[in-house]
């Protein structure tokens, strides 16, 4: 999936570049680096411009390359944010084509017209599927300002999708995985290694966050419980380890157990899923 | 870790995972040698076949001999009695038994077998014992005959007999 060149994400708050190299077995980042953005020049949205002041990102983005990569330019991967896109278990029926199906069942929930739409899936299990849709014009304006940093973009991967792909097939006991971005997260039940819920949602940054993020994880890991003790709480990505002291012992109160981190996505959520 | 789908506006083509091309590279063997099993069973198929033609031309040909043969034994049977019926007709047959016979003998029944050989079978009244042994050196003495053989005589007065004998033919 990932080469050995730049992997580009984009998130509100920040640009993060991550140089890949390749040991046997295990991808490795030789260099990582995060250029924070000023608040409004990127806008992570669903169907509204995501890069408001272009110039603004691009030199960020060019400052990120500049300290992880000798040259200029190069190939990348990027990595869109959590926030632009219509998430949704899907189970297609036997005999569809599975893109196609999750085409026809995400059209109706899109805010935007559905030829507009890029669509494509992760595959969970033998029988579901992530479908995904986001707006074309949002991910051209990513492309774009990667193109104009001197950047040749290979694939474009969603940050909440390679967090998913990291955590999927991991087995052990039930946790919930609450994996932030800037502006979304989403909450997964794992049991065994397979997904048992999923929930794409946009952060609610104002005080008690933490508190509903936690009431809604006891209440996922409650509907996919299987009784055999306390479920994980696993809180990363932005603001985890603000979320993580905020929470603290109210965990054991809501029947969870932690909160812990995933130690591959201290850096980044996303990262997760390139290491994992 | 599942492969990751691509959301560019330009997506390059997707990479197979390994364990697909495993798989392709697996069917492709066992196509190739699914292919060659065909082919080398076509290729034995024909060649029996090739026999097989082979084997009913022979038969063929052994059964257009053996009808050849056929129709020359038979036909050669019959043209050999026809030869030998136009070689030696009755008509002469029985005008060489009539000037050999004295006077006071004579054929009551002539049968004539036309074959390799003519076989004569004639019944023969003599008048006296004397008359019948004139008739059988008569018979005896005639060089168109051979192996002139009697058969039982009854004696009553006049000689009755069946004499058998051989028409000797001039190669």
């Amino acid at each position: 999936m990932f080469g050995t060149g730049l992997v580009v994400a984009f998130d509100a708050a920040a640009v993060s570049v991550a140089a890949l190299s390749r040991k046997p077995g295990r991808r490795r980042v030789r260099g990582f680096r995060r250029v924070r953005l000023e608040p409004g020049a990127l806008v992570p949205s669903p169907a509204g411009s995501n890069i408001v002041r272009r110039d603004e990102v691009r030199e960020a983005l060019a400052a990120a390359i500049s300290e992880v990569s000798s040259g200029t330019g190069g190939r990348a991967t990027l990595v869109l944010p959590d926030g632009i896109a219509r998430l949704a278990v899907i189970e297609p029926p036997p005999g569809a084509e599975p893109r196609d199906y999750v085409r026809f069942r995400l059209a109706s929930s899109l805010p935007w017209p559905a030829s507009d739409a890029i669509v494509d899936l992760l595959e969970i299990d033998r029988r579901r599927v992530v479908g995904a849709a986001v707006r074309r014009v949002s991910v051209a304006q990513y492309e774009q300002v990667a193109g104009s940093a001197g950047l040749s973009v290979e694939r474009v991967h969603l940050a909440p999708l390679m967090a998913l792909g990291g955590l999927l097939g991991r087995g052990g006991r039930s946790s919930v995985h609450i994996v932030l971005g800037d502006v979304a997260g989403v909450l997964a039940v794992i049991r065994e290694g397979k997904l048992e819920v999923l929930r794409n949602r946009r952060r609610d940054p104002t005080e008690g966050e933490g508190p509903r993020l936690l009431a809604e994880a006891a209440r996922a890991a409650r509907q996919a419980g299987d009784g055999a003790g306390a479920v994980h709480l696993t809180l990363s990505g932005s603001g985890a380890v603000r979320l993580r002291e905020d929470l603290g012992p109210s965990v054991a109160a809501a029947g969870l157990e932690g909160p812990h981190e995933w130690p591959d996505a201290i850096e980044a959520a996303w990262l997760g899923g390139v290491l994992g | 870790m599942s492969e990751q789908p691509d959301f560019s506006t330009t997506p390059r083509p997707r990479r197979p995972p390994a364990r697909e091309v495993i798989l392709l590279g697996v069917g492709l063997l066992a196509l190739s040698f699914a292919v060659r099993a065909a082919w080398t069973t076509r290729q034995e198929a024909g060649a029996a076949r090739d026999r097989l033609s082979q084997v009913q031309r022979e038969i063929g040909t052994l059964e257009a001999r053996v009808r050849a043969f056929g129709a020359r034994g038979a036909g050669g049977e019959l043209l050999s009695q026809a030869a030998a019926a136009g070689e030696v007709p009755p008509e002469r047959i029985v005008a060489t038994l009539a000037g050999a016979l004295p006077d006071d003998a004579r054929v009551e029944r002539l049968n004539i077998v036309y074959g390799e050989e003519i076989s004569l079978e004639m019944r023969v009244v003599a008048r006296d014992p004397a008359a019948w042994d004139r008739t059988l050196e008569r018979l005896e003495e005639t060089t168109s005959l051979a192996e002139v053989s009697p058969g039982p005589e009854r004696r009553e007065g006049e000689v009755r007999t069946t004499i058998r004998a051989q028409w000797r033919r001039r190669r």
